[in-house]
């Protein structure tokens, strides 16, 4: 039997400019969605209702991530990232440092490390527990787009518009290897749940999935999209992205092919993430919203 | 306009004192009915030549909207297509679907130039540069029509602004009174914010006769135990008498518009666009427009957007152009076809530009950057000869090839449009020397009448 996904928008979440960044709580229960607005707004899974809103950056969100005690962290143009409460009650601590606009962020699940990308083409790392940077990681040599980090913090990746993905050793605060390939830059990076691949999306039109020395591992390419963002389902057997074209994609990991597709926005997607089961996924759009889909897996005969 | 700076002082119902000063101001206005004003009420006619003017906030980019470089390399290209509009042999971008099919009724400028590259309103509002003022300095359109032309009649406002204050404030500039006067600056109804109202008090809260009256009457009553009106009555006087004629407020009320029109006008969202630091992408402020006019206001101003669009990690030229043109689309075409349909287009003048046009190439970003040497113009209306593209940048789009047009060439328009022919019409700055309100250099566009 082939398996074959549609996604079922559940609801569509407005912000009062673009959409950049949404991420699950822990317990599945809440959504957090950070946009250009300035603002990160809380919503209720369930019911789409808007349950509150997060305010205190002086520009745009670009990022926001749960730790796993449910605090919440974001990052934002204004080359800060802040600490909030569970609660959504004001931001806690706040870590400057970044010298131009801080595009990217990233949150160990299993551990307190905070990783962040810049404009100033840096790599941050950050110890959510004490607010003090752990290292400034210097090497790209364009604008840093996206970072990612496994699940217990032990290896960074990071890329940018120098077309590069660095993957860095937190310990040795050290880099590892510079991975090349794509031709154009890379917006989207995202480990596979047991930090075994590492996917990549750029606007030159492919997916590429790296293992964990730095080899290719596979390409997906469609020469008509520009790949914006990507994330892997908490099982690592899917792998969606979403473009700058405003098409959300899943694909599968083994099979490398593409399960679903679906035009989710009239503007480019900033951002994709699966829920805690895999059976929820939502979409930050440059077009104000956040759409939150249901997976539906159906099968169909070979 | 009386804008009494200072300390701001709250009154009850959120009305501030320069809240209420700035009302009584332009009632005072209102006070002179130049007996041009009287032929023309007396006339008959269903409408007044009237101009509204959308001032898109930071700089459109010319070469993505009305004229785009298809066989320009890759990085001046852009990456939207053209497509036909209903006046063969003119194409515009694809993200103008409904303007493309009311080309016929659009003069499209490819080749505006004069641009002093300053980040603000100032020249689309007074066509000068801040540069170099008379004394006074220079009136606004709406400025001097009102100073000329006055109230359409007793109880209504020539010149009006629906830009809201910004947090870049050069964006937000209504237009300034210059040497016409603070008496013919503009009314803003938004100018403490972006939804509709009156200088701080919503629409909602003005909307029953009796909330207002009473809001009025309580406000005098502190008006005078404070004292800070001592001197004023008149104007007080005058801007009760603007108020409770319910015109502006129900020109300002969308709520009494058929939803059905508000719908096709898009509505729009209320918060700032882009950065934050420009307006909202507020369609509803288009139907406003076109209800001001109707109430009578000669001069209807309002900033749309915010335009400039550098790229990353804001957004890329495009993601905003994709984000912003499908509004706009929305709320210039319905604005055009509400004046069609109600026989207004002879009448009323729309233009709609900014400040300057964006480079050609294209920059690491994906942004397009500050470009004074050639920009964009859209007018409609105003028995302008229509269906027709003015003018021609190069292959790159970096300069007019053909027939540059100088921002004070449209004023020359537009100030015809309304009846002042400007090689005759002089206002004295405040030194006392006449000033012309164009270069004389300057005639309306030919190609136009």
């Amino acid at each position: 039997m082939a398996e074959l996904l549609r996604l079922e928008r559940l609801h569509s979440l407005t912000h009062g400019n673009s959409a950049y960044s949404a991420a699950f709580s822990p317990d599945g229960k809440r959504l957090a969605t950070a946009s250009l607005d300035n603002t990160v707004k809380l919503w209720n899974v369930l019911s789409g209702e808007h349950v509150g809103t997060l305010k205190g950056h002086g520009d745009g969100v670009a990022f926001v991530g749960f730790l796993a005690d449910g605090r919440i962290i974001t990052a934002s143009l204004d080359k800060t990232l802040k600490v909030w409460p569970a609660d959504g009650s004001a931001a806690t601590a706040s870590f400057p440092g970044h010298q131009d606009y801080l595009t990217c962020a990233a949150v160990a699940r299993a551990g307190t490390l905070l990783v962040s990308g810049s404009f100033d083409k840096t790599v941050r790392l950050w110890e959510t527990q004490t607010s003090v940077a752990v290292a400034v990681l210097t090497g790209h040599e364009a604008s840093v787009q996206a970072v990612a980090v496994t699940a217990a913090g032990k290896r960074v990746a990071s890329a940018g518009d120098d077309r590069s993905i660095r993957l860095w050793d937190v310990d040795s605060k050290s880099l590892l290897k510079t991975i090349t390939g794509h031709s154009r830059t890379i917006e989207g990076l995202a480990f596979s749940p047991d930090d075994q691949l590492l996917a990549s999306a750029s606007a030159d039109g492919s997916l590429r999935l790296w293992n964990a020395a730095g080899d290719t591992v596979a390409t997906m390419e469609l020469p008509n999209e520009r790949f914006k963002s990507v994330a892997f389902s908490p099982d690592g057997l899917w792998l969606v992205s979403g473009s700058f074209e405003g098409t959300v994609r899943i694909w599968s990991v083994a099979e490398r092919r593409e399960l679903s597709a679906v035009k989710a926005h009239t503007n480019s997607v900033y951002g994709v993430v699966f829920d805690s089961t895999g059976k929820l996924l939502a979409t930050a759009g440059f077009d104000r919203t956040v759409h939150v889909w249901r997976v539906l897996q159906t099968e169909l005969p070979k | 306009m009386m804008t009494v700076l200072g300390p701001r002082h709250q009154f009850c119902d959120g009305m501030t004192r320069r809240s209420f000063l700035k009302i009584g101001g332009l009632a005072m206005g209102g006070l002179s009915l130049p007996q041009l004003l009287h032929a023309e009420a007396a006339s008959g006619r269903k409408s007044h030549k009237a101009v509204i003017m959308v001032f898109l906030s930071g700089g459109p980019p010319h070469q993505d909207m009305v004229d785009l470089k298809v066989d320009a390399p890759v990085e001046i290209r852009g990456e939207f297509n053209p497509i036909a509009t209903n006046v063969p042999g003119i194409d515009i971008c694809e993200h103008l679907p409904l303007l493309a099919q009311r080309m016929d009724r659009l003069a499209i400028i490819r080749s505006l130039v004069g641009s002093e590259g300053r980040h603000a309103a100032f020249q689309c509002m007074t066509g000068h540069s801040v540069n170099g003022q008379p004394a006074g300095g220079w009136p606004s359109l709406g400025a001097a029509v009102s100073k000329l032309q006055g109230p359409l009649k007793s109880g209504t406002m020539p010149f009006v602004s629906l830009s809201p204050r910004m947090k870049n404030a050069p964006w937000g500039d209504p237009g300034q009174a210059g040497f016409a006067g603070q008496a013919h600056a503009p009314f803003s109804p938004n100018a403490e914010q972006a939804r509709l109202g009156l200088s701080g008090i919503t629409v909602e809260g003005l909307r029953g006769r009796r909330t207002l009256l009473n809001g009025i009457d309580r406000l005098k009553r502190e008006v005078e135990q404070s004292g800070a009106l001592d001197g004023f009555e008149s104007q007080y006087q005058a801007a009760f008498g603007i108020l409770t004629s319910n015109q502006l407020v129900e020109a300002l009320d969308l709520e009494r518009e058929d939803p059905r029109v508000r719908d096709r006008y898009g509505r729009g969202a209320i918060e700032n666009a882009g950065y934050g630091d420009a307006g909202p992408l507020m369609n509803d402020y288009f139907l406003a427009a076109r209800r001001l006019v109707e109430a009578g206001a000669r001069v209807v101003t309002l900033a749309y957007g915010r335009w400039d669009w550098h790229g990353r990690p804001h957004g890329t030229n495009f993601e905003n152009a994709r984000d912003h043109l499908p509004l706009f689309d929305q709320g210039l075409t319905a604005l055009l076809d509400d004046l069609h349909e109600r026989g207004l287009d002879e009448d009323v003048s729309v233009v709609v530009w900014g400040e300057f046009g964006r480079t050609p190439v294209i920059n690491k970003n994906g942004g397009r950057d500050h470009w004074p040497q050639v920009g964009c113009a859209m007018l409609a209306g105003g028995g302008m000869k229509t269906g027709q593209v003015i003018g021609s940048t190069n292959r790159l789009g970096e300069h007019p090839k053909e027939r540059p047009v100088h921002f004070q060439e449209v004023f020359a328009t537009l100030y015809q449009n309304l009846g002042i022919d400007v090689s005759r019409t002089m206002l004295p700055d405040v030194s006392g020397r006449p000033q012309f309100l164009v270069d004389p250099i300057y005639p309306p566009l030919p190609e136009l009448t």
